[in-house]
């Protein structure tokens, strides 16, 4: 019997928790004897530390110790390289020496019986700096090829080829030749970062918000060098991260280097403005695409060649050009990833990283072609639909663009749009519709889990997965009853502590396809031993029957489905604009997109995802921009009143998400492909072409700002 | 850890003699959503608070003769909710009410908005399109001043030490007159103005007689523009009109490059706001 719970829209499990503040977010774990830390840090980009002295801090009221490189234990910093980890170079290491590598650089770790005692006392901590010379001006720096083995040996080719591209481009009859740029942009999450950290002799737990406990755990077991089993981390709830929580941030391991040498537990907790110097962000990226195509419009060349910024001591490369070499049937493309490095901290994976700047300048780049070619966008894409993956030379495992683009069409009206710009019009407002194809990869890794079936016919399920934000709480209770015939409220579903079986980073959107699948599996071998034992047809009555627990844990892995096809999720955007002529203020109005994402466990969540993600595409487009000084690597924005995201008002009133019906049997056992990364992938292209439209002007750098439309 | 005090007075004269005492290092607290903001990024760092929402005058709204006396300190929420003075000064309590979210309104102040002397004040402009007298008590006793002669530049008054803004006083005007506030950000809500114009203005027999125009944020301080008002003033706001009106704002301009917004852009939105703020003031006015 199954009570098919999976695919329906079932409200969040922990809803009622967090609304009503009973769910316990990082900073707010009760632990005794807490003090608290506050991090000083650098006030120059490159140099050295000449003097530091911390006496009038050790002095202040309730200071407990002042930690600097000067007087911090050594560490081990066992080599650990976790999957958020950059391929090549080395974490900073805290308080280890002198050297100063970017802007805001922890270098001394105050601890207070208070926050604010720990927070005044950092104020009195005097540095002096010996500066060397150094760049955080991407405008003056020259980009260079990443290098070309990884850390592990492996080789890394940064550029691809097929066929001849720049001949093909050279001969081609319409050609579209740009550059297109996106600044920096933060993560910003509503919740900030913060770890409680408690020493019990070589035992340590760390209370921290982590989209990934079980890399927590092993980093921090390597820094100190003590097993990876030494360690706990607890993570339940997670308030936003997209991507700021992959990686384990150097405050986690001032945290647990404060708790040891105070002897007591530590909190360190980040404020808004060192969100912008210690969690990572989206580099700022340079790309050119040209594209050559027939009068007819085949495209007959693509040419991205991309470069973003990094740091001095890590190379952090995203997948700018990945869907620029499938995405469109083309017979001659050519790809060149580079580098910026420059003395700025190691940028980080924010959501759907690569893609969502890279899918930006490709689209952008063929709407372009379409102006040039007096073909409409969705003609022009339907007519380079490729039949397979011409750069793996896999067949798709499932691809439903062509379906996207006619439900997404048909629900937006597209069919009633004019194709000349400043056609359209809503009494002053000039009116601009476009549209833009996105995908984002099917990520399917290891994953345990564990279920546990108890007489009285309720169900516990554990993987020390993590829920900041899509609903992996609900959705893994819904897989869990369905497959156990359990009703939802009998199945206990836990995360988020290295206590439970290991889950992969919860990050790629590949927690529902890893974790998923793995609840599955341990839901449905638990049943069939409770059935067989217990002689029943259903799990209740078996279970009664048995009068004793049933456990099963199991461990999935992805087969060989990789090598055989290409796996990706796809999806159409459209989007309304109006802008006004006079003042060049943008106003998005409707957001239309289709996916096709394989099988959707929770409509409900995964809506809520979309709409989220095309929040976060306006923002992308028309606002967010994390200013860098370029002398000194300071971002005089690092704040909600001057970096701008959306606010409920920019959010249009019509956002509608729409998923394709798509039976994918070859990508997981749940055959899902998941949803949180492609949800704002292909939003700032289609609000990019959309302006175009409706003004005639082609903004190649965003945000797209009124002053860049006058 | 610094020693800060507080004090909540009564009264001004009790307030007044409190940043007295002060030496300069005493802090007006009214809403607090600009102090507490700077004091928590150690911008400033008060030897002691002055908290003044305790004080009757100014915290109450008074109909004078046909004008209004405002407390400095009454939030932005209970000035929204005066049915009379929303009807006669709809231009002054929209700038107010687009200070900040909602909860921002239930404390923030305009008294506080004038005195944190931003050039983007959203308030300020539309009290210089008001007419609006500050009334200021300090240790020398009372003075009423023109709002536009607070600012001296950014983050800077004129105020001497030891005072504070008690109450603005807007003027009784006659029938046909209204006003308006329009600012640009760069997202729906909940932004710093790149540029925020006031008009006030009185028509009769579809001929505008008197009118007021305050820019901010396209300046040091919030400018009243004189040959705007001039422009517009014997006019029957016709298109011409409106165009000397617009340039006059934007020769009026001294703005910076920001993130928010180019000079060029700047100048050339203050023209825009002009216009279309005279002519929802004219609207509202009554224009036939």
């Amino acid at each position: 019997m199954t009570t098919a719970l999976i695919g329906q829209p079932v409200s969040r499990v922990d809803g009622r928790q967090k609304v009503t503040g009973r769910a316990t977010y990082a900073a707010e774990f009760e632990v005794p004897g807490l003090a608290h830390g506050a991090i000083v840090r650098s006030t120059i980009a490159h140099g050295r530390i000449a003097s530091i002295n911390s006496v009038a801090a050790e002095r202040a009221a309730g200071v407990v110790a002042v930690l600097t490189h000067r007087n911090a234990p050594r560490l081990a910093y066992r080599p650990h390289k976790g999957a958020p980890d950059p391929d090549v170079g080395e974490r900073l290491h805290m308080l280890q020496d002198d050297q100063v590598n970017h802007q805001g650089q922890p270098i001394a770790l105050v601890i207070a019986e208070t926050l604010e005692q720990a927070n005044h006392a950092a104020t009195l901590v005097r540095v002096s700096y010996t500066s060397e010379t150094g760049t955080t001006d991407i405008e003056r720096i020259e980009p260079v090829l990443p290098t070309q083995k990884n850390d592990q040996g492996q080789v890394r080719p940064p550029e691809t080829r097929r066929g001849d591209p720049e001949g093909a481009l050279a001969a081609a009859e319409v050609k579209v030749d740009y550059t297109y740029v996106i600044p920096r942009e933060n993560h910003n999450p509503v919740e900030m970062h913060a770890t409680i950290a408690a020493w019990d002799g070589d035992r340590l737990t760390l209370w921290d918000k982590t989209q990934w406990v079980h890399n927590v755990a092993d980093e921090i077991a390597a820094v100190f060098g003590i097993p990876a089993e030494n360690v706990r981390v607890v993570s339940p709830f997670v308030g936003g991260a997209f991507g700021s929580g992959l990686r384990t941030w150097p405050h986690v391991t001032l945290a647990a280097l404060g708790a040891r040498v105070a002897r007591r537990p530590v909190k360190v907790m980040l404020s808004r403005r060192e969100m912008y110097y210690g969690v990572g962000y989206r580099p700022h990226t340079v790309q050119r695409v040209a594209l050559g195509a027939s009068r007819d419009g085949r495209l007959a060349a693509l040419l991205h060649d991309g470069y973003q910024e990094t740091s001095t001591y890590e190379e952090f490369s995203e997948a700018l050009l990945n869907a620029s070499r499938f995405l469109h049937s083309c017979p001659n493309v050519y790809t060149r990833h580079r580098i910026a490095r420059m003395n700025v901290h190691t940028p980080t994976y924010m959501r759907a990283p690569g893609e969502a700047s890279g899918i930006f300048a490709l689209e952008s780049a063929i709407d372009e072609l379409a102006v040039a070619l007096g073909v409409d966008p969705v003609e022009l894409r339907l007519r380079n639909e490729p039949e397979q993956d011409e750069f793996k030379r896999l067949p798709f495992s499932s691809r439903s663009t062509r379906e996207c683009y006619r439900v997404a069409a048909e629900r937006f009206g597209w069919s009633r749009r004019t194709a000349a710009s400043r056609s359209m019009r809503d009494g002053r407002w000039l009116i601009g519709w476009g549209m833009a194809t996105a995908t984002y990869p099917m990520n399917y890794a290891p994953a345990s889990a564990m279920a546990r079936l108890l007489p009285d016919g309720t169900a516990e399920v554990r993987s020390a997965s993590s829920d900041m934000g899509p609903g992996t709480w609900t959705s893994m209770t819904q897989v869990a009853s369905d497959i156990l015939g359990l009703p939802i409220e009998r199945v206990k579903f836990t995360l988020g502590d290295t206590r439970l079986p290991r889950a992969p980073v919860h990050g790629g959107s590949m927690t529902m396809a890893s974790v998923g699948s793995a609840v599955q599996a341990a839901c449905r071998k638990a049943r069939e031993d409770a059935l067989t034992r217990g002689g029943a047809n259903d799990v209740t009555e078996a279970m009664r029957r048995l009068g004793q627990p049933v456990e099963a844990s199991v461990d999935v892995q992805p087969g060989d489905a990789s090598q055989r096809f290409s796996m990706h999720a796809f999806g159409a955007v459209f989007a309304e604009v109006a802008v006004d002529p006079d003042l060049g203020e943008t106003r998005v109005r409707r957001i239309v997109g289709a996916y096709g994402a394989g099988r959707i466990v929770n409509p409900k969540t995964a809506r809520s995802q979309c709409i989220g993600g095309m929040i976060g595409g306006i923002g992308m487009a028309l606002m967010e921009h994390s200013v860098v000084d370029g002398r000194n690597g300071r971002v005089p924005n690092a704040n909600f009143a001057e970096y701008a995201v959306p606010v409920h008002a920019d959010a249009p009133s019509l956002m509608d998400v729409i998923f394709v019906e798509e039976d994918d049997p070859h990508v997981n056992p749940l055959g899902v492909k998941g949803v949180g990364e492609i949800a704002i992938v292909g939003v700032a292209p289609a609000i990019a072409n959309a302006i175009f439209h409706a003004t005639g002007k082609r903004i190649r750098e965003l945000p797209i700002t009124p002053d860049k439309l006058l | 850890m610094n020693n800060i005090q507080y004090v909540a007075p009564q009264s001004i004269d009790e307030a007044v003699a409190a940043m007295a005492a002060a030496n300069g290092t005493g802090r007006v607290l009214a809403g607090g959503t600009d102090l507490l903001i700077q004091m928590r990024a150690g911008v400033v760092s008060p030897g002691i608070i002055v908290d003044v929402k305790k004080i009757v005058e100014m915290t109450t709204i008074d109909e004078t003769s046909g004008g209004y006396r405002i407390g400095a300190a009454v939030s932005g929420a209970v000035i929204g909710e005066h049915a009379r003075l929303k009807k006669a000064w709809p231009g002054v309590v929209e700038a107010i009410n687009l200070i900040g979210s909602k909860q921002i309104q239930g404390r923030a102040s305009a008294g506080g908005n004038l005195c944190n002397a931003s050039p983007a004040a959203d308030s300020v402009p539309a009290l210089v399109a008001a007419g609006a007298i500050v009334t200021v008590q300090g240790p020398k006793g009372r003075r009423d001043v023109p709002v536009e002669k607070i600012h001296a530049g950014p983050g800077r008054t004129t105020l001497q030490p030891g005072e504070i803004v008690v109450s603005f006083t807007l003027p009784a005007r006659p029938a046909g007159s209204s006003d308006a506030y329009l600012r640009l950000i760069p997202r729906t809500e909940m932004d710093i103005a790149v540029v925020g114009c006031g008009v006030s203005l009185t028509i009769q027999n579809g001929t505008c007689t008197a009118a007021r125009v305050g820019l901010g944020a396209v300046a040091p301080t919030v400018l009243l523009v004189e040959d705007a008002a001039k422009a517009l003033a014997g006019s029957r706001l016709d298109d011409k009109a409106l165009e000397a009106a617009a340039a006059a704002c934007r020769a009026a301009c001294k703005p910076i490059n920001d993130k928010r917004g180019t000079i060029a852009y700047r100048t050339k939105i203050a023209g825009v706001l002009l216009k279309r703020a005279a002519g929802i003031a004219a609207e509202r006015a009554g224009r036939k």
